[in-house]
């Protein structure tokens, strides 16, 4: 069933503004794990000492959070997806829920957008497949992640999708999050070169523990699941 | 309840007609068997559940059947949700999504398959509610235990005590089944609650000929 579109509500300005300081506070305060002065406490991802861990789920599973967000894509890409409908691709596993409750909100609006999931690896088993969900062969697709680092996740699941014979229009994330790399993360699209577009850059966010305390003048406080 | 009885049946059935249709892989006559998980293993039929949540109207519905059940239980006692990933988060965020629109403010969060490897080396993510009892929801109930080993993790790691209730699509019980692919002890009485069992799907290429009158046929691009 999709019903007629009526309105996903569109923002004025300053609520534009608001909403993108509300998710910009909420991750900086919530989903960053800082290590304190002295000895590093998380372990890198290439094996070594982190001082600093971005946790996006605990802002993408958080319904007010995700109620923002979904009012800040759909302020901007409604009027692209009336021009022409695409599709929302999430990546495994940081998109999915991201995807989800962008689906959802515009289906409360009226709107029935089309979701799917690329996976990190095939299926072991089964059809072996890469992507989860029903995919529209002949629709753009937009790739969603909640954060995006260098860019090579995205870019590898980019030209993956592109493999497959889909048309990429587009790669959306909330976030560009790690200050080693400043944006733009560039993309091959469908039309040309084109860059991962972000809500939020690097510079909005206090990285390390000294960098928060300095800024608000308290102590970092994650709000996430440390187990 | 938050549906009368017409429109609870209504959601029901569009949803079990979509699974029927859509997200089950059956093998015919003229296809091979599927590669099973054990690599002696072969299969003749396989749940796709994520062809259906990742549906806006799917999601919808399961949204609105999961608070029909549950929205008086959760009034009178708060839980929270944990999704064991990957297939449980769509689910999270349908049930998120129509607890937005009837105004209820639920946590959700998941369990991994195994811990990150990096940063807090953390076996769950998003954030939990100290002393909430814990739902445990996902796709299907099935033989291998991943949501059990996920509850148990729940209740060990993070001290956190279980809801009364686990909350699935699919109860994969069924008369074709053998003893050893289903779980029927894994869980208590009324301990589980499935929107479906397998007897509401046709249980082969060749049952689903005679139900709907014509070869199965997938939509959208398979990769």
């Amino acid at each position: 069933m999709t019903k007629p579109l009526v309105s996903v509500p569109a923002l004025a300005g300053h609520d534009r503004a608001a909403t993108l300081e509300f998710c910009r506070a909420y991750l900086d305060h919530n989903c960053l794990f800082r290590s304190p002065p002295g000895p590093a406490l998380l372990t890198s991802f290439g094996g070594g000492r982190a001082r600093w861990q971005l946790y996006m789920p605990v802002a993408t599973l958080d319904q007010e959070f995700m109620r923002r967000i979904c009012v800040l894509f759909w302020d901007k890409y409604l009027p692209l997806y009336r021009k022409r409908p695409f599709q929302l691709c999430g990546l495994e596993s940081g998109g999915v829920p991201i995807v989800c409750m962008l689906q959802a909100a515009a289906f409360v609006s009226g709107l029935s957008v089309n979701a799917f999931e690329v996976k990190k690896a095939a299926k072991t088993y089964g059809l072996l497949n890469w992507l989860e969900g029903i995919v529209i062969p002949d629709r753009p697709v937009i790739l969603i992640d909640d954060v995006v680092g260098a860019g090579l996740t995205i870019r590898t699941q980019a030209k993956r999708l592109q493999s497959f014979g889909l048309e990429l229009q587009g790669a959306w994330a909330i976030i560009a999050g790690n200050p080693a790399f400043p944006p733009p993360r560039k993309l091959k699209l469908a039309h040309g070169d084109g860059a991962v577009d972000t809500l939020l850059n690097p510079g909005d966010i206090a990285w390390s523990h000294e960098a928060y305390v300095q800024k608000y003048g308290r102590q970092p406080q994650f709000q996430g699941v440390t187990r | 309840m938050i549906l009368g009885y017409e429109r609870r049946q209504e959601l029901w059935e569009w949803c079990r007609e979509f699974i029927d249709r859509e997200a089950i892989y059956r093998v015919d006559a003229t296809h091979p068997m599927l590669p099973g998980k054990n690599p002696k293993g072969k299969y003749t039929f396989q749940f796709y559940l994520r062809r259906a949540t990742f549906n806006p109207q799917f999601a919808h519905n399961v949204g609105l059947l999961f608070w029909d059940h549950f929205l008086e239980i959760y009034r009178n006692q708060t839980f929270q949700i944990c999704t064991p990933e990957p297939s449980g988060p769509p689910i999270g965020a349908a049930i998120q999504a129509v607890a937005n629109m009837l105004g209820i403010k639920v946590n959700v969060f998941s369990a991994r398959r195994e811990a990150k490897a990096y940063g807090l080396d953390n076996w769950f993510n998003g954030k939990v509610l100290p002393g909430v009892p814990v739902m445990m929801v996902e796709d299907i109930a099935a033989s291998a235990p991943f949501m059990l080993r996920a509850a148990v993790r729940v209740q060990q790691k993070l001290k956190l005590p279980l809801h009364r209730n686990y909350f699935t699509l699919v109860n994969k019980v069924g008369p074709h089944f053998k003893k050893d692919n289903q779980h029927t002890e894994n869980y208590l009485d009324g301990q589980l609650i499935a929107l479906f069992t397998f007897n509401n799907f046709a249980r082969d290429a060749e049952f689903f000929t005679l139900r709907y009158g014509h070869q199965q046929q997938w939509s959208g691009l398979i990769k």
